[in-house]
Formats: C-alpha cells, sequence, structure tokens
C-alpha cells in the first residue's frame, strides 16, 4: 500500500462529499470548455460560409448587417437594389462575374433565394470548395427549386416533390403562392453552411411570384398561373434585387470598385469584404464573448473554492488519522504531499469529467445550432491553448491543496503522540 | 546505527531533560535519569496530565526537550533534524495508544503492514510482509475472516490487538504503549497483556508501557513511578 | 574569485556576440517604406496632383491613380509594416491570403490606396485569424505579377515568411 493508494483509500471512504465536489468543479469547467469552444468553432463556422466573393453589394446599410442577411439568412433587407444597378456592375471590365439573390420567401422556415444559375458556379464555401448537387440538376423549368442538403434532409424531399412557398420569412406565413406551384429539381450535397437550409429558385421564378403582388398582398385575379407565366418567362426581369455577390478578374481592384459603389450618387448602396465584415461582427459580439470569459472564470474559482471548504472541513476529523501515521512513521511533509496529492486528483477528475460534459453539450446542441444558425459545430479535440488553461486550472487546484496540506504540516509537528484537543 | 543490541544493554538513556509544550511557560517534564534495557519491560505508572504522553512524544522523537540529552540505540536524538527522527521512528519503534490506533476504513492486514510503508528497514526485517502480517494477528488470536475486514468493524478488544500486531511488525527494538488497556475490560486486559508479553519476547523488543492502572503492574521486570522521577509534574496543570 | 570574474567575461562575450549577431541578421532583410513601392515619377505628380473628382456613375476614376510599379524590387525580400485585410481562409478559418495596406479604413470609408500600394500576401501555411485592427510587420520575397486591369498593368504580391504584431 503505497501513499497514493492510501490517499485513495481516503478518499473512497468520504466518496459522497468528493463527489460532490468532483461534480462542482466539472460543471465549472465544463462551462468554461464550453464557451471557449462554441466561440471558435461558431466563428470557424462563418469563416467557412463564404469564400471566394471579393465583394457583396447590397442596399446601403450596416457591412455586418449586409453579409448577415445576405449569407447568412439572419435578418431582415432594409432595401433593394436597382436592376440598372446590377446590369451596370456586372458590365464593369473588373468584374468577372456577378450573381445577384433576391430574398422574401420561405417555406416552412426556411428561407427561399431567387437567384441565377451562376450561383452554382461561383459560390464557395470553407477552402474554394465550389458547391455540389447531390441529386438532380439546377433549375431548368422555370419552377425548378434546389434544396440545400439539410432542408430535403429535414422534410423527407426527394426529386420531384412539389411544393408551395409562403410569401414573408416568418415561421408561418398567412398569405402563399398556392397559384404557382414549385417542383424540386435537385438537391445539394451538404456544406456545413447557411446553403443547407435554404431553397433556391430562378430569379424569374421569384419575379413571377410577385406578379400582381402589390404592397406584400395578391391583387384578386392579377396573378398569373403556371403556363401563363412560362409563356412570358423571358420578360420576368426583376425591378430590384436584394443583393449582389462579385467576383473581380484582379483582386487589386476590390479596394477601388467598393469605394465607388459605397459613394455612387445615383443610388444608395454599400459593398462589403466579407472578411472585414465578418471581423466586425467579431467586435460586436466580442463584448458578450469577454463577459462570458469572465463569468465562466469565476465559476472556475467558486468550484475550486468549493473543494478548498471540503478539504478544510474534513481536516479536523483528519486529525486522528494523521496522528495514527506519525506514530508509525510518517514524516510531516509526507502528510502534507498526502493532502496535495488529493486534491490534484479531484481537480484532475473534475477537469476530465468537465471535458466530457462540454462535448456532451456540443454534440447536443450541435443539430440546433445547424438548424438555427446554419453553422456547423464539429465536436472537436480542445486546442493546445485550452489545454495549457486546463493545465493552469489543475496547478490552482494543487496551490488550493496545499493550504489544507500546510495547516496539516503544522499541526502534525505541534501534535504530540495524541491528538492534542 | 542500525545494530542489534545484545540483551541487556543500554537501549535508552535520558538525562537532564526539560521539556515544555509551545506556549506554555511552566516545563511538563524535568527528568534527570531515565534509562532502559533492551528487551525489559518497564511499567511507568503516572496519572492523567502527569506528562506521561509528552515523555512518550519525546521518546518517539516527535518533539524535542528544550534541555538535556535522549539517546536510543546509540542515536543521540536531540542532536538530529526532525525528518531523521521520523525515520528513526519508523525503523525502531512501534506505538500502541489508549484507543483509535487504526485507520478506520482500512482493512485489518493493511492497517498492520503501515510500518513498513514508511521503513524499508521494518519492511526487511519483516520479510514478506504481508506473511508477516498474517502471522503476527493470527498470534494474538485473530482468526483470518478477520484479516480483510475494515478497521473499524472490529471491537474495541479487537482493535487493540491489531495495534499491536502493528506495533510488533518488523521487530522493533522499543514499543511505545500508552495506556493501551484502559478502554478494555478486565478479561480482555489479561489476555492482552499476556499476548503482548509473548511477541515482545519473540521478537526482542522492550516495551515501555504507561498507564494509571496499579494492578497491572506486578507483572512487569520493572516499575517506575513518573512523580518519582519527574520533577516538574506537579506544577503544572496543562493537558498532555 | 578570478573564476567569477572569467565567468563574467565570457557572459558578458556571449551576450554582445548574440546580440550582434541578431542586428545582422535584420540588417539583412530591407524594410520597405510605402513610397518606395510608387515609382519616382508618380510619387511626384502625387505631391502636385489635385482632385479631379467626378462621382456620376460607377466608371469615375479614383482621386488618384497609380499603375506602374517599380521594376527593381521584383524578387527582393523585404519588410514593410501595414494593415491586413483578410481575403481566403482555409476550411477553419485560419488566414491564406489577404492584402497589407498602408493605412486603416482602406476598405471600409477612407479613399483607397492607389494600386501600387497595395501588396497581395499568400501565406504557406494557414495561420490563425489576425485583428484587422492590429498594425502588422510583413516580411517574405516581393513579386510583380502582370494583370490584366482597367485600373494597373501589374501588381505587388508576396511569398509571406512572417507577419509579426507590429
Amino acid at each position: 500500500m503505497t501513499l497514493p493508494g492510501l490517499a485513495l483509500r481516503s478518499l473512497n471512504n468520504r466518496r459522497f462529499a468528493i463527489s460532490l465536489t468532483v461534480l462542482t468543479i466539472a460543471l465549472s469547467i465544463g462551462l468554461l470548455v464550453l464557451v471557449e469552444q462554441l466561440r471558435s468553432e461558431v466563428r470557424e463556422g462563418f469563416y467557412r460560409s463564404v469564400s471566394g466573393t471579393d465583394l457583396i453589394v447590397g442596399a446601403r446599410t450596416a457591412p455586418v448587417q449586409l453579409l448577415l442577411y445576405s449569407v447568412f439568412g439572419m435578418g431582415e433587407p432594409t432595401n433593394n437594389v436597382s436592376w440598372e444597378s446590377f446590369t451596370a456592375l456586372s458590365d464593369l471590365p473588373e468584374v468577372a462575374w456577378s450573381v445577384p439573390i433576391s430574398l422574401g420567401d420561405a417555406y416552412q422556415g426556411y428561407r427561399v433565394v431567387g437567384t441565377q444559375a451562376g450561383f452554382f458556379e461561383h459560390y464557395r464555401y470553407a477552402d474554394r470548395q465550389p458547391l455540389e448537387i447531390a441529386q438532380g440538376k439546377r433549375f431548368d423549368d422555370l419552377f425548378d427549386v434546389v434544396l440545400g442538403h439539410q432542408v430535403a434532409r429535414k422534410l423527407g424531399y426527394g426529386l420531384g416533390q412539389e411544393l408551395v412557398l409562403a410569401h414573408g420569412t416568418a415561421n408561418v406565413s398567412l398569405q402563399s403562392h398556392d397559384n404557382l406551384p414549385f417542383t424540386v429539381s435537385g438537391i445539394l450535397a451538404p456544406t456545413g453552411t447557411p446553403v443547407d437550409q435554404q431553397l433556391y429558385i430562378s430569379l424569374s421564378a421569384h419575379e413571377a411570384l410577385h406578379l400582381g403582388w402589390q404592397n406584400g398582398v395578391p391583387r384578386p385575379g392579377a396573378s398569373p398561373d403556371g403556363d401563363q407565366a412560362r409563356a412570358i418567362a423571358d420578360r420576368l426581369t426583376p425591378d430590384s434585387v436584394t443583393a449582389i455577390l462579385l467576383g473581380l478578374t484582379s483582386r487589386s481592384a476590390v479596394f477601388g470598385l467598393q469605394n465607388r459603389v459605397n459613394r455612387y450618387t445615383e443610388e444608395a448602396l454599400s459593398a462589403v469584404l466579407p472578411g472585414i465584415a465578418l471581423q466586425q461582427l467579431w467586435r460586436i459580439t466580442g463584448l458578450a464573448e469577454q463577459i462570458l470569459r469572465v463569468v465562466a472564470g469565476l465559476v472556475v474559482l467558486a468550484g475550486l473554492l468549493g473543494m478548498l471548504t471540503v478539504l478544510l472541513t474534513t481536516l479536523n476529523e483528519r486529525r486522528r488519522e494523521m496522528a495514527i501515521l506519525r506514530a508509525n512513521g510518517a514524516r510531516p511533509l509526507q502528510i502534507a504531499g498526502l493532502l496535495i496529492f488529493e486534491a490534484g486528483l479531484l481537480a484532475a477528475a473534475g477537469i476530465l469529467l468537465g471535458l466530457a460534459l462540454a462535448t456532451l453539450v456540443q454534440a447536443l446542441a450541435a443539430p440546433w445550432l445547424l438548424s438555427t444558425v446554419g453553422v456547423n459545430i464539429a465536436v472537436a479535440w480542445p486546442s493546445a491553448l485550452l489545454w495549457k488553461i486546463l493545465g493552469m486550472i489543475w496547478l490552482a487546484g494543487l496551490i488550493v491543496g496545499a493550504v489544507p496540506a500546510l495547516l496539516a504540516y503544522r499541526r502534525t509537528l505541534a501534535d504530540g503522540m495524541q491528538v492534542r484537543m | 546505527m542500525n545494530n542489534t543490541l545484545q540483551r541487556d544493554q543500554i537501549l535508552l538513556q535520558a538525562s537532564d531533560i526539560e521539556f515544555s509544550w509551545p506556549g506554555q511557560a511552566q516545563p511538563v517534564l524535568k527528568i534527570a535519569e531515565l534509562s532502559m534495557r533492551a528487551g525489559e519491560r518497564l511499567f511507568l505508572r503516572g496519572p492523567s496530565g502527569s506528562g506521561k504522553s509528552s515523555l512518550l512524544a519525546l521518546i518517539g522523537g516527535l518533539v524535542q526537550p528544550q534541555r538535556g540529552v535522549l539517546s536510543c540505540l546509540g542515536e543521540d536524538l536531540t542532536a538530529i533534524s526532525g525528518p531523521k527522527r521520523d525515520r528513526f521512528r519508523a525503523d525502531h519503534l512501534g506505538v500502541i495508544f489508549q484507543q483509535f490506533n487504526l485507520l478506520p476504513w482500512l482493512d485489518v492486514r493493511s492497517n498492520v503492514v503501515l510500518p513498513c510503508q514508511f521503513s524499508k528497514r521494518r519492511a526487511e526485517r519483516a520479510g514478506d510482509v504481508n506473511a508477516a502480517a498474517e502471522d503476527l494477528l493470527a498470534t494474538m488470536n485473530l482468526e483470518p475472516g478477520l484479516w480483510t475486514r475494515r478497521a473499524d468493524q472490529l471491537s474495541v478488544g479487537q482493535q487493540q490487538r491489531v495495534a499491536a500486531a502493528r506495533a510488533l511488525i518488523g521487530q522493533p527494538e522499543l514499543v511505545l504503549a500508552d495506556e493501551p488497556t484502559s478502554a478494555l475490560d478486565s478479561d480482555h486486559r489479561d489476555d492482552f497483556l499476556d499476548l503482548l508479553f509473548a511477541q515482545c519476547e519473540q521478537s526482542g523488543s522492550a516495551l515501555l508501557f504507561v498507564s494509571h492502572d496499579r494492578e497491572l503492574a506486578d507483572r512487569f521486570q520493572r516499575q517506575l513511578d513518573l512523580s518519582d522521577i519527574n520533577s516538574a509534574g506537579r506544577q503544572t496543570g496543562a493537558a498532555a | 574569485m578570478l573564476r567569477k570574474f572569467a565567468l563574467t567575461v565570457a557572459a558578458v562575450l556571449l551576450v554582445s556576440s548574440h546580440i550582434v549577431v541578431e542586428s545582422l541578421a535584420a540588417n539583412e532583410t530591407r524594410v520597405l517604406e510605402w513610397i518606395e513601392l510608387m515609382p519616382q515619377s508618380e510619387s511626384d505628380a502625387w505631391l502636385n496632383d489635385s482632385a479631379n473628382v467626378d462621382h456620376s456613375g460607377f466608371d469615375a476614376p479614383e482621386p488618384f491613380q497609380s499603375f506602374k510599379t517599380v521594376p527593381e524590387l521584383d524578387g527582393e525580400t523585404v519588410r514593410i509594416p501595414g494593415f491586413v485585410v483578410p481575403i481566403e481562409t482555409d476550411g477553419e478559418g485560419n488566414l491564406l491570403e489577404f492584402f497589407l495596406v498602408p493605412y486603416f479604413g482602406a476598405c471600409i470609408h477612407v479613399p483607397p490606396p492607389p494600386a501600387n500600394q497595395l501588396v497581395y500576401g499568400r501565406l504557406d501555411e494557414a495561420i490563425p485569424m489576425v485583428n484587422i485592427w492590429d498594425a502588422f510587420w510583413m516580411e517574405g520575397q516581393l513579386n510583380i505579377e502582370e494583370i490584366s486591369n482597367s485600373t494597373a498593368d501589374s501588381a505587388y504580391t508576396m511569398d509571406v515568411s512572417s507577419l509579426e504584431l507590429y
């Protein structure tokens, strides 16, 4: 029976109180790890969602807002971009490609995006990955719709499925476009980005949907049916679009073009660089993140103090134990070491359990986050920085253990053969 | 100093000892001379508060006297450091208290083996440590069924006998016993003494037995009254 | 006594030789000023130029255009300070390619720098995303690449060997 063995047996004897201590530490560590990992995973998820797009152009609005509603389907657009501006931009020599997108409709809570075929060609995510069609093809007929991976999966739809889109982006709509049903022509491969949560129709189809609508309400008798719409398909050019994704022929032109768009006198527009807009988003969320980190840190401190309390209160009961050990030849340093070993063991157990808890919570929350924010949380091994932080917390646990250890050390020196009360 | 002493050689020699606990003005021990021989059984009588526990703490090397020399097995305990005294105690001394001798959550055999954990010498002298523990437990009339039980599941009498087995494992040269029978009834007390004496004889250990119970004194080779040798005991009322 | 003295001398020599080696190494990499990226003729013109403002349509020219690069800088290993505009990331949100610009806000609200006052940096291995509000020292081999563009004939790029906080 070695000293660590003695410590283990002794802890086992007090296992109820000890389990509670370990649980307290575990919960606090779990919170800390969760805050850290979710923070970096959400950021990573956002960075993954847009790649290869040099500029995003929309009605004049804050850059973060433009990015959020155009790429992430979060928030509402304030205004639109005129079709004239779109064509003018597309014609510029420094613009290699331009993809317009129109928002405004939904299907069972999922956003419907009106766009052109160029979207499937030019949109990139993660490390310049292009979109892939898993099944079927892009839109061909006017009323074809391409589903993002999660939409198809959650609703259990396959190719050929018919759907009726609703007007407005609320979860439930009171108006629907039932005169113009759509058919699923393709399903996209999963991307782990908001693309998975959206449905894609052609811009002309989006325009057809709103023919005869005025101020968000259909005028009776003014909406065409499917065949009528197809007949006039080539005349279905929208007046405006919500936003435009741009790719440039040469990257160096991006600042000049952005400046010109922002100062365009004919229309109030904004052009944003996605990378910059994201960092501005982090600046806003950064404050909340810092507060969360501080809170998590304080909770860990509370957990360690809880361990200190337990160790100190049992110290008195264990004076007899220590006198016995001393009488049998234990040195005061060995007794102190026993207590520090116990603290280290408890802290380590708490940290490992906390890591497990955080991983579990992330695994459970991942699906919810995916459907709400469109961001894929990949539950990962803790980063090097996180291990360092956990290591320092463990050392703090040892230092906490040093407090009762020091008390015990001095007491055993003061006690004789019998415990002096 | 790890020589085994021949019988009747001087084991322990205390001279001009003066000791007071920290924070106490009056000394609790003032002993001019006290000695013991190897293998000797010495009964030291003293009521509570007479300084008997302090004396045991001194001999055990847990505390240092303010004055005087205490030599044991040729080693001057007053001249060596704390850790060395702890090592000395582990190597050469066995201890039995009045009660609560054992780690309650540890099984009986592991309790007996405890000194061997802190002293290589004791472990070597015991040989196969577990087997030696079992032999001692058997000699103390404790049946094998008890050996794996938790210590706090035994009766007081049984616990005292386990404590004796523990004090004697590895054949220490000196066993210090502080009122080991005071919690036992008279039948168990006599049995206990018989077993203790037999085992001390067997391992050649000297026994310093401190108690207030005069009735036991006659069973010992030598008797001393602590108040006779301790000139400090009268003034102080502090607990020791 | 002598031994202590000898040890001290040895220590001083070691430390000072280290400092000398370090400064020699630092001196190998040329520190570039942004104005050096602009040909002499154009930087003179810039100083004399008055703003020609015409904001009609998207084709309106910028207040000042400077297209040409300085050929002598092609292939040079240099060190230049500036701000980062992230352009490309890897699949995990780490920085791969970016613009280094002379002043903050070049992409937000102030007039953009001329084409030869930008350097497009490429990293071999993605690094953790940096803060756009911090200034950095960028070091690496400067290259001049041909591009066909209405705004410039050629542009500076760099194979970045290090990006350090200013």
